[in-house]
């Protein structure tokens, strides 16, 4: 198109001088020759234009036109403008806020990975019906050496051994994978520094001590130093040579979590990753903890491994049937979303994203019909504008090209506000504590696939807005408008009235749900916790990261609890193997002589292990007995829940049973029945639990908890780590927090207060849309009325009449809207009840406080304008013409 | 100037076909030629044949390339395409046909009705 009118340029230009050349032949002079040629040649800038449209790509230069000249009009109503942008950016800013996390958690693929749509993760379907994905190392190497025909590599991965590293005599916490040496390999990433492992298999079995740090990892502890190949250092007390640093931005092949580095498989960890008793590398029942991954050969589907995988199932099954109680083995698309949750069991995720995105989508279509009304109200204003523009010429489609072009306008800016209020929110979200060392990583952003995401929504919405407004503008019949004088039709505003009443519905079920949530927090919050955690203090340490073998922890572990249990303003103190929703949990199978165990009765238990003056430091009351003496031998405590479930007479002291815990066992004698506590997640409550001792149960990492009694818990924190340093610098302490704290953390609340925040948000939005609607519509036809009004007032009505009036058309649309949204939100309460701790799908309170709180946010909304209309002066409203 | 006439609207795209299929011209060769050709009876506007020539292309009915003019300078030589042959002879027939009816119409006396 452009070189059509630069080709006509010279066209022209050459007609011009070939024309003067001939009149000069005929006599003229030069100078009047060129002016005579150029009169005959006619306008030449209306002949350009001319070629330019002939050139094709009109349309194209009159939507610049109409963008132009919809800018201006924008800018000249200011108000109108800045209303419809900030509604907008809600609307967008809460879809793109809600859907960045949507794009972390589920749609993200594995970061600088190549292709890492080829991987996928192997699972095995047991014969007991449950699916497993930890598999032994011989049978994970049987696995990759008989399925080359589909996959051309295949690794394994042992996602989290917590370890300690140790340089220049500190201990530091240090969360590595343990890898099979290919792992690299697999996903098709070069060392930022150094090499990575011996990647062949026979290496594995005989591979030295070496290790890899992640790339973060080696920047924040070793200063990007890149020296540090070679040095020795020591991981978990042993001896270990980094050998490389993998690449930026990589971090691991597993769903959610940030490895900070990577160990080989190799005789020196052998014995740590394998159980007491059996040989990692050749017993098929020693540790069960390999994460097999494998990349699918270019061509072969996910579904085509199939028949191999099951081929290698059977094999494996018949010839070890209780190492391998396979039926069959399947492989899965490895995306980021985690792991458990694509294994065959549905994703819960999956529904809580869509479930917010339809929330946050609901705050859009307010926002949008918000807006709609806003134009409607001002095509109404504008309809001489355009009726003019009609008479004057102007097509049908040139029109609704002209307000589709506005209503674009309108949201390519929403769409940038969006942007930046989503960008705001994902700092909000990013700056939440989740009170554990473990590198889970949450980091919302904008990712590219967010931002298409918005613009895609700014998109649609301005089509929406743009289009009701745009036919009916397109429809004037000019002669009608300009003789009517741009009066307004009621059938308009009943339509519009219809548009506020979806909008409280939509807004009511905001609402609702946001109470919903926030009930869920606050029963979550007000459980009876079975403890008292004001005033405990926690610090975690892991002796073991520190290269322990049992006995020296275990001293440590009692050594340090003397020491601060002697600290002043330390009440009680006691050391326990987990923390309730803390990131560690154990749990064992119950068995008691003389009772028959039915088949289908869960005899499953929890267990911690304690110290004894664990209950007196975590404030849990003992309702009969006591706690152990130290070195009482087989004595055990239960909750109450397990004492009336095995012992329902209330004769439970004095009662033995035995406890299967992982690879040991052991027979107890109950010496104490404590309250119920939750355990892990808040949600547990009602499940058997038992507490053994400590110092015979010995288990690391643990918990030094501190109740405090007239110190701060920072100042206790202090004393309790220099003791920790003066006893033995080189076991870690942290995770250094008061158990409140703790209990925010993402293994506690963090989920419930996650949800209730994004609710009670989009609530708020839904409110704020609500109000904006209402008095909207109210002001608009109050201004619209403003005649009808003065002659009313003229003809002697009273004020209270004209309010009466105002409000009913105000109470009419409320009423119909919460109406429509009561039922909105028992659907959307019912799908997501699953969500909820505590709350049920129809929680009255929810219900009726959200419905109260619109009517009245609602009522005082259209009060404003119409107290308003009703002030009014008739003399002026009657000579409003 | 009473010898000359204002051509009817329409009748620029079916002139320029007809210059044009003597022979591939530039863009003052066609006017030179229906000057030419017509006796330098039909007077058109000079400026309005360009984006004719330009719209005639878009329509596939010329084709147009580089070529250097008599004097030497570079100019843009438009021919017929087999599509613009068609046309040419589709509208020539249509128009001889319209000027005999206006001929026969005008051409009417009392006596004949």
């Amino acid at each position: 198109m452009k070189r059509q009118v630069r080709e006509f340029s010279e066209e022209a230009e050459l007609h011009l001088s070939e024309r003067a050349a001939e009149l000069e032949r005929g006599g003229m002079e030069p100078a009047a020759a060129r002016r005579q040629a150029r009169i005959e040649f006619g306008n030449l800038d209306n002949y350009t234009e001319q070629a330019r449209e002939a050139a094709g790509g009109a349309w194209l230069r009159a939507l610049g036109r109409d963008l132009a000249f919809g800018l201006r009009l924008l800018r000249k109503s200011p108000g109108f403008t800045l209303s419809a942008v900030l509604l907008l950016a809600i609307g967008i800013g809460a879809n793109a806020a809600i859907f960045s996390m949507v794009d972390w958690l589920l749609l993200r693929p594995i970061p600088a990975v190549q292709m890492p749509g080829e991987l996928v993760y192997v699972v095995a379907d047991r014969t007991d019906g449950r699916h497993s994905n930890g598999f032994s190392y011989p049978n994970f190497d049987d696995i990759r050496r008989e399925s080359g025909a589909v996959f051309s590599g295949v690794a394994a991965v042992i996602p989290f051994e917590m370890d300690g590293l140790t340089a220049d005599g500190e201990t530091i916490p240090f969360w590595p994978a343990h890898v099979s040496g290919n792992y690299f390999a697999l996903a098709g990433v070069q060392p930022a520094l150094g090499r990575f492992f011996a990647s062949d298999a026979a290496g594995e079995a005989a591979a030295p001590a070496e290790l890899v740090l992640s790339y973060d990892y080696w920047r924040k502890h070793f200063g990007g130093r890149t020296d540090v190949l070679g040095e020795r250092v020591t991981a978990n007390g042993r001896a270990t040579t980094i050998v490389g640093v993998a690449p930026r931005g990589f971090v691991g092949l597993t769903p959610m979590l940030t490895f900070e580095g990577y160990v080989p498989f190799s005789p020196d960890t052998a014995g740590e990753l394998g159980s007491s008793t059996g040989d990692f590398f050749h017993d098929r029942t020693a540790s069960t903890g390999l994460m097999i991954l494998a990349r699918r050969r270019p061509g072969v589907s996910v579904a085509a491994a199939q028949p191999v995988l099951r081929v290698i199932a059977r094999r494996l099954a018949g010839e070890y049937p209780k190492a391998a109680p396979w039926r069959s083995l399947t492989a899965i698309q490895l995306t980021s979303a985690p792991p458990g949750a694509s294994m065959g069991e549905g994703n819960p995720l999956e529904t809580v994203a869509g479930l917010f995105l339809g929330l946050a989508g609901m705050v859009l279509l307010l926002a949008c019909v918000n807006i709609a009304n806003l134009l409607l109200a001002r095509a109404g204003g504008r309809r001489r504008e355009l009726a003019l523009r009609a008479a004057l010429g102007a097509g049908r489609g040139r029109l609704l090209r002209q307000m589709l072009a506005e209503s674009l306008l309108l949201s390519a800016l929403g769409c940038a506000g969006g942007l930046l209020v989503a960008l705001a929110a994902c700092r909000v979200l990013n700056a939440i504590p989740l009170g554990t060392s473990i590198p889970v990583v949450f980091h919302f952003g904008l990712s590219a696939r967010v931002f298409a995401y918005a613009c895609g929504l700014g998109t649609l919405t301005g089509l929406a807005i743009g289009v009701a407004p745009a036919w009916q503008a397109s429809r004037v019949a000019p002669q009608a408008v300009l003789q009517a004088g741009g009066r307004p039709t009621t059938a308009r505003t009943h339509w519009r009235a219809a548009l506020v009443a979806g909008e409280i519905a939509g807004s009511l079920a905001l609402l609702i749900i946001a109470g919903l949530f926030t009930r869920s927090l606050l029963r979550a919050e007000h459980t009876n916790l079975g403890f008292q955690p004001d005033g405990v203090v926690n610090l975690s340490f892991d002796p073991h990261a520190a290269g322990d073998n049992a006995g020296r922890g275990a001293g440590f572990a009692q050594a340090w609890l003397e020491k601060v249990q002697a600290l002043p303003g330390v009440a009680a103190a006691s050391v326990a193997a987990t923390v309730p929703m803390g990131e560690v949990s154990y749990g064992g199978t119950v068995t008691v002589a003389g009772r028959p165990r039915a088949s289908h009765q869960d005899d499953s238990a929890g267990y911690n292990a304690v110290t004894p003056d664990y209950f007196r430091t975590m404030g849990i009351r003992l309702l009969r007995g006591r706690s152990w003496r130290r070195g009482e031998a087989g004595a055990a405590v239960i909750n109450e829940v397990m004492a009336r479930k095995y012992w329902p007479e209330g004769d439970a002291l004095g009662r033995a049973f035995t406890m299967d815990t992982e690879g040991a066992s052991g027979v107890y004698h109950v010496v104490g029945v404590a309250e119920n506590t939750i355990s892990g997640w808040p949600a547990d409550v009602n499940a058997p639990f038992v507490y053994l001792d400590f110092g015979q149960h010995y288990l690391s990492p643990a918990t030094l908890q501190v109740r405090i009694h007239g110190i701060s818990a920072s100042a206790a924190m202090q004393a309790a780590r220099e003791q920790a340093r003066e006893l033995d610098a080189q076991v870690p302490v942290f995770d250094a927090q008061t158990m409140t704290a703790a209990m925010q953390g993402i293994d506690g609340y963090f989920l419930f207060e996650l949800g209730a925040m994004l609710a009670a948000s989009l609530g708020l939005a839904g409110l704020f849309m609500a109000v904006v609607g209402v008095y909207g519509v109210v002001a608009y036809s109050a201004s619209q009325r403003t005649h009808e009004f003065g002659v009313r007032l003229a003809l002697g009505a009273g004020r209270g009449q004209i309010l009466r009036l105002m409000l009913r058309q105000g109470a009419v649309m409320t009423a119909v809207g919460l109406a429509i949204g009561v039922v909105l939100a028992a659907v959307i309460g019912q799908a997501a009840k699953g969500m909820l701790f505590g709350v049920g799908g129809l929680d009255p309170w929810a219900f009726g406080g959200a419905t109260l709180l619109l009517a009245a946010v609602a009522l005082l909304a259209s009060l404003v304008p119409a107290r308003r209309a009703m002030a009014g002066d008739p003399v002026r409203a009657l000579r409003w013409e | 100037m009473d010898s000359t006439a204002q051509i009817l609207p329409g009748t620029l795209d079916l002139l320029i076909l007809k210059a044009v299929s003597l022979g591939a011209l530039h863009g003052y060769g066609v006017l030179l030629r229906i000057q030419q050709i017509s006796g330098q009876a039909l007077l058109i506007e000079q400026g309005a044949l360009y984006p004719a020539l330009i719209r005639l292309t878009r329509g596939g009915l010329l084709k147009a390339r580089w070529g250097v003019s008599s004097n030497n300078r570079r100019a843009k030589f438009y021919e017929l395409t087999t599509a613009g042959q068609r046309r040419l002879q589709n509208q020539t027939e249509g128009w001889e046909r319209l000027v005999a009816a206006m001929g026969a119409a005008l051409g009417t006396r009392p006596e004949e009705v």
